[in-house]
């Protein structure tokens, strides 16, 4: 296993002010992963769900409250800074919005140079074939963040992603912020990528369509929990959880009249008692709003569906 | 290098008030910088008195005319520039010498440090600047460099706060996190992301507080408070010239328009920095 993480929850503890109590919010609430060398694991969930906190606490750049970590079978889990730096190097991120992702004062190539230098690698002649990797020409080195599109500048992360030859890359909705024309041209570059490098994905998403296009095997998450996971094909294809069963209805199609959830994610600071889903869940009985949904077994977590 | 800093011309030249923010701090630190050899009457510089020639009006020998005991207004106020842009200067610089680590220190580490370092800000904030110095130089004695101490123990909050106000909003900045996946250091990321995202709003505050810098030392000299006669400083000239307005107008008349036009000329270049400044406006 490439990463291996077990028992992941991430608690924010909101201080009390005039008008409000204190309260802790369980932005991840026990979550397991797993991912093989060259997997790719879609992360799949409204937003709120925690999936981009998930993605920061198993590449540590948050703080956990609890769980445990295993990268390329090395616990990293209380690992500190310096110690991570060089496995830094092989588990790399792949921000949403590529603008804000680029520090605006340094050119193409000072971005792709500096994980480099970091790591104590000369960065000249492989920055441009870094580029031309990503499909970036060579006279891109000396532009500037603002002066390339959406899709450019998400091939520069890319490029600046890949520079320290990672095994795991976390893509947090890599094409969420680009031009749906754009958005296809960035997820074939991903899929090649993947398979020249055998790099492992963990594919943060909420596009269905994306997910089942890029990915193995899926999670589906509500409410800072995994609710259902498996391979793509049978999650998507029969989903068993009614949040998952939901969520595929809800994808827009043409001439079909699907059922939607209804009403909003709950508070995650005052979660329903019961199954955190019953509010919305239309099969839901007397056992979802009493007991907690039971844990993962045989890829879902439900009263109903076992 | 060369492209860029060209392009910075480019768009500072489109700008009238910026090239008239050039034109006048230029003129003003060239005046400063030649002063002692260009003025009519070096010996006029460190006083003296000429009874026969005082208040005389502008003239071919006295262009700016001359003051109470005769001496050349021209070439006091010429070396008035040095004392005005290095006191103003050399206040800036120490603000935000103090300031600024502070206030990026405060955003960086947030927690008990950021409030610390920030109440105590507030503090000094909440006192009107030139009314606390005031109230120091009475403290400390009048004279030209307790002035300057008092008026940067006033200064230095302001850098904090926008130093702190900066460093808080790019600490959030994706980009710093994409620094921390690649494995930088805190230090590496202060001194690559952080200092140079902050420094433009920095600098264009500095050039627009030497102005206001100069202004302050002006005024803590018209009260007394600041250089002494017959240190040739424009509050100072201006303070006794007040006496002899309206008849003897142009004593009172060009040290104010000097401070009038430093004051302005720093002002106008801070704006124009601002423009060139922003990495957006760098198109090319």
């Amino acid at each position: 296993m490439l990463l291996h993480a077990t028992g992941l929850e991430k608690t924010y503890a909101t201080r009390a002010t005039a008008f409000r109590r204190a309260s802790r919010v369980a932005a991840v609430a026990g979550v397991d992963i797993s991912l093989a060398e060259g997997g790719a694991l879609g992360l799949v969930g409204e937003s709120g769900c925690g999936k981009s906190t998930l993605a920061r606490l198993l590449l540590r750049l948050i703080p956990l409250s609890a769980g445990r970590i295993l990268f390329e079978g090395r616990d990293i889990t209380a690992l500190p800074e310096a110690a991570l730096r060089p496995l830094r190097a092989r588990m790399q991120l792949i921000h949403q919005n590529p603008s804000a992702a680029l520090d605006p004062r340094l050119s193409v190539a000072e971005v792709v140079a500096e994980p480099l230098r970091i790591h104590g690698h000369d960065p000249r002649g492989r920055v441009a074939s870094l580029l031309a990797e990503v499909g970036l020409p060579g006279d891109f080195l000396h532009r500037y963040p603002h002066e390339l599109s959406g899709g450019q500048k998400q091939r520069v992360c890319i490029a600046r992603a890949l520079a320290l030859a990672p095994r795991l890359l976390i893509l947090d909705e890599p094409t969420s912020a680009l031009d749906v024309s754009v958005q296809a041209q960035v997820l074939e570059l991903l899929a090649g990528l993947r398979a020249q490098r055998g790099l492992a994905f963990l594919f943060i998403s909420h596009n269905l369509a994306v997910v089942r296009q890029v990915c193995e095997q899926v999670a589906v998450m509500y409410l800072g929990r995994v609710v259902e996971q498996g391979p793509v094909d049978a999650v998507l294809g029969n989903p068993r959880h009614p949040y998952t069963q939901a969520l595929l209805a809800s994808v827009p199609r043409l001439g079909a009249a699907g059922v939607v959830v209804v009403g909003e994610a709950p508070n995650p600071a005052a979660p329903p008692p019961g199954c955190p889903f019953h509010p919305r869940c239309a099969t839901a009985q007397e056992a979802c709003r009493n007991g907690p949904p039971p844990a993962l077994r045989n890829g879902v977590a439900c009263h109903l569906a076992q | 290098m060369g492209r860029k800093f060209r392009l910075a011309l480019w768009l500072l030249s489109r700008s009238f008030a910026s090239m008239l923010g050039i034109a006048l701090v230029v003129s003003i630190v060239t005046l400063a910088l030649i002063g002692p050899w260009i003025v009519p009457y070096p010996d006029h510089v460190a006083g003296g008195i000429d009874l026969a020639n005082k208040l005389q009006p502008p003239s071919a020998a006295h262009w700016f005319g001359t003051d109470e005991v005769g001496l050349d207004i021209l070439t006091r106020v010429i070396i008035g520039a040095r004392v005005s842009l290095l006191v103003g200067v050399a206040i800036t610089l120490s603000a935000a010498a103090i300031g600024v680590p502070l206030g990026i220190l405060a955003g960086l580490l947030g927690g008990p440090v950021r409030e610390a370092i920030m109440r105590l800000t507030d503090l000094f904030l909440s006192v009107p600047g030139l009314v606390l110095a005031i109230a120091l130089v009475a403290a400390l004695g009048a004279g030209i460099v307790n002035a300057m101490i008092a008026l940067i123990l006033v200064w230095w909050p302001g850098y904090v706060r926008l130093a702190e106000s900066k460093a808080l909003s790019i600490r959030s900045e994706p980009y710093i996190e994409a620094a921390r996946v690649a494995g930088a250091s805190t230090a590496r990321i202060l001194w690559r992301h952080v200092l140079p995202n902050s420094l433009s709003p920095l600098i264009v505050k500095m050039s627009m507080d030497i102005g206001q810098a100069i202004l302050a030392v002006a005024s803590l000299g018209f009260l007394g408070l600041g250089a002494r006669p017959p240190t040739p400083e424009w509050g100072a000239m201006i303070s006794i010239a007040r006496g002899y307005l309206p008849e003897w107008w142009w004593y009172a008349i060009f040290p104010g328009a000097f401070i009038y036009a430093a004051v302005l000329g720093f002002n106008l270049l801070g704006d124009g920095l601002r423009d060139i400044l922003d990495p957006k406006s760098n198109r090319g």
